[in-house]
């Protein structure tokens, strides 16, 4: 396969992954859990632009904010409603919480929309050629918008005064509670942050694939290794480690080297491998994670 | 079906609420007997030498995951299992030649059918019901014991039981060895029950239900997770018995029991942690008469500075 071509074919994967690595990385850091339920945060994004877009005939681009904006509103709404019931209890207990709340989000999408696939009517996509590989204009969209969201939130960090609040969470909790800061608001911030990427993450993968209700689930390997790869907790982790999974996955699937060509059929399982890979040899992850 | 869950989930019982193990992979090793026993079986050998090698199998796969991992917090241990449930399941789809990959094996016979005819479901639910009888008592028997003592030590202070002298990855591996056999037997239980499996029945669902079963019930108390068992199973079946009256099409009754479920969970979470019957706690009581006795344990605790 031509290199550009597999450049592209890894960016657009590492930014679908990416947007939902960030909102896992940001729940791990603040909020100290596994939280499995932002993949199907991501699912319930997609959802919601199909209801505005192809239920109400929505402009694509408005039914997309529309649904990022609802999405982490209904995040800031389950911190409320359950988490925050959870702030003393173990992380494991969170996490399996957000476990159940992954399954009910996925069982929701399944009652309001069914089960069948569904798509945001696009149509076949007319691929350019550029510097020699074929892409199509929604991927080259997709890491656009991955990366001016990323570019966006580097700024909203280090900017802005919330985004100051939440690295100052970040960092030392107590500390920025001493000084101030009122650490409950920020962690509604944060979850409506991390079920906004979430949903952006979702949205780019709609575009450029199907719908369907377990579409956040199946990716949960994926995103975790994102996670872990970049360092659990660091944002910029999420963004680097995804970037390597990408090329790991697409340069693995790639390599035809004498005749052994890894079978595209177990590409799940390549997460796999380079979980316990990354386990084995960096449990830090490739930046560090942050010590609470 | 009660029975054959309360199997499983006292399998994973024993990894989670004694061990303090985070297996979400438990249906890898349901898998693992329900397929071995039932490709056995059908190959013409005994149906208790089919669950048993369905047994060491799992054994060993238990064992495989348990390498990697044993040093791991809970949370990657959770994200490893089901990585690795994962991989089997994937595994077992994609090579066709073992087991008919995602069209999954039809028809499994049911053992001793012959015998029975009729009043063959009643055989069989007496079958579940020995065994698991003979599982809880077994895994009842095992916690009283030393063993258990440490695995209970393991969950709540891993460093200490290490100062101790146990060592850490045997326990932890034999934990995760026997709630693998048992949840094995489980897995051929239900095979030949239902007589059609196929990578689609293990899925991930089916450990988060099982989780569920535990945490509803009371994990860490076997008790409590055979209630927890039931009442799940009566959800489940009760929401599909549902369905004939409610003129819902089936898959948004599918959808809503797995939500039914999911709240489930959240709910008892955040109410109730323990579960409907927490586990006992066994409490070392000192005779306060005499003063030798309490002499002794604080010396003891400071160790041997003396």
């Amino acid at each position: 396969m031509q290199v550009t071509q597999l450049v592209f074919n890894i960016l657009t994967r590492a930014s679908e992954l990416a947007l939902i690595g960030i909102s896992l990385t940001l729940v791990y850091d603040l909020l100290d859990f596994a939280s499995f339920a932002q993949n199907s945060f991501a699912a319930l994004g997609a959802y919601i632009v199909l209801f505005f877009s192809v239920g109400l005939g929505m402009n694509l681009i408005l039914a997309a904010v529309l649904a990022v904006i609802i999405t982490g509103f209904l995040g800031m709404l389950t911190d409320r409603g359950i988490f925050r019931f959870l702030r003393k209890s173990s992380a494991f207990i969170r996490m399996v919480a957000s476990i159940g709340l992954a399954q009910g989000i996925r069982s929701l999408i399944q009652v309001l929309w069914g089960g069948q696939i569904k798509d945001y009517g696009l149509g076949i996509q007319e691929p350019l050629r550029i510097l020699g590989a074929t892409v199509t204009p929604i991927r080259i969209l997709i890491v656009v918008v991955a990366a001016v969201a990323m570019l966006g939130f580097h700024l909203f960090l280090h900017r802005t005064n919330v985004g100051r609040s939440i690295r100052a969470t970040s960092d030392n909790r107590e500390l920025a509670e001493a000084t101030g800061i009122d650490t409950e608001r920020v962690v509604l911030y944060v979850w409506f942050l991390a079920c906004a990427f979430a949903a952006i993450g979702g949205i780019l993968i709609g575009l450029e694939t199907q719908l369907r209700p377990s579409m956040g689930q199946v990716l949960l390997l994926a995103t975790f290794c994102v996670v872990i790869l970049g360092g659990i907790g660091n944002v910029y982790g999420a963004m680097v480690g995804s970037l390597i999974f990408a090329a790991a996955e697409n340069i693995g699937l790639a390599i035809n080297v004498g005749g052994f060509q890894f079978p595209v059929r177990y590409k799940p399982a390549l997460a796999f491998i380079v979980l316990i890979l990354t386990l084995l040899i960096r449990p830090t992850g490739v930046l560090g994670r942050k010590e609470s | 079906m009660t029975g054959i869950f309360a199997i499983v989930a006292l399998s994973l019982n024993f990894q989670v609420g004694l061990t303090g193990l985070s297996n979400f992979g438990q249906a890898a090793f349901m898998m693992i007997g329900a397929y071995t026993s039932a490709l056995m079986y059908m190959a013409g050998i005994p149906f208790i030498f089919g669950v048993l090698a369905g047994m060491v199998i799992s054994s060993l796969f238990a064992l495989i995951i348990a390498l990697p991992s044993s040093n791991l917090r809970a949370d990657y241990w959770a994200i490893v299992s089901i990585a690795a449930a994962e991989s089997l399941r994937l595994f077992i789809n994609n090579e066709k030649w073992l087991a008919e990959g995602p069209f999954g094996l039809r028809g499994i016979p049911r053992p001793l059918f012959s015998l029975f005819g009729d009043s063959y479901t009643l055989f069989y639910l007496f079958f579940v019901l020995v065994c698991l009888g003979l599982v809880y008592f077994a895994l009842e028997r095992l916690n009283e014991s030393p063993f258990g003592r440490v695995l209970r030590g393991l969950r709540e202070t891993e460093d200490l039981m290490e100062a101790l002298g146990k060592n850490v990855f045997r326990f932890k591996a034999l934990a995760m060895i026997i709630g693998g056999l048992v949840a094995a037997l489980g897995g051929s239980l239900y095979a030949h029950y239902i007589t059609f499996i196929s990578p689609e029945t293990f899925a991930p669902e089916v450990t988060f239900l099982v989780w569920t079963m535990i945490i509803v019930g009371g994990s860490g108390n076997a008790k409590g997770v055979l209630v927890g068992a039931l009442v799940i199973t009566l959800l489940n079946t009760s929401t599909r018995l549902l369905k004939d009256f409610l003129y819902l099409p089936s898959s948004l009754v599918a959808a809503l029991r797995t939500l039914s479920i999911g709240l489930l969970t959240i709910v008892f979470v955040v109410i109730r942690p323990e579960g409907i019957l927490p586990e006992r706690k066994h409490v070392v009581s000192y005779s306060g008469a005499e003063e030798g006795a309490e002499a002794k344990v604080p010396g003891r605790a400071l160790g041997g500075g003396k």
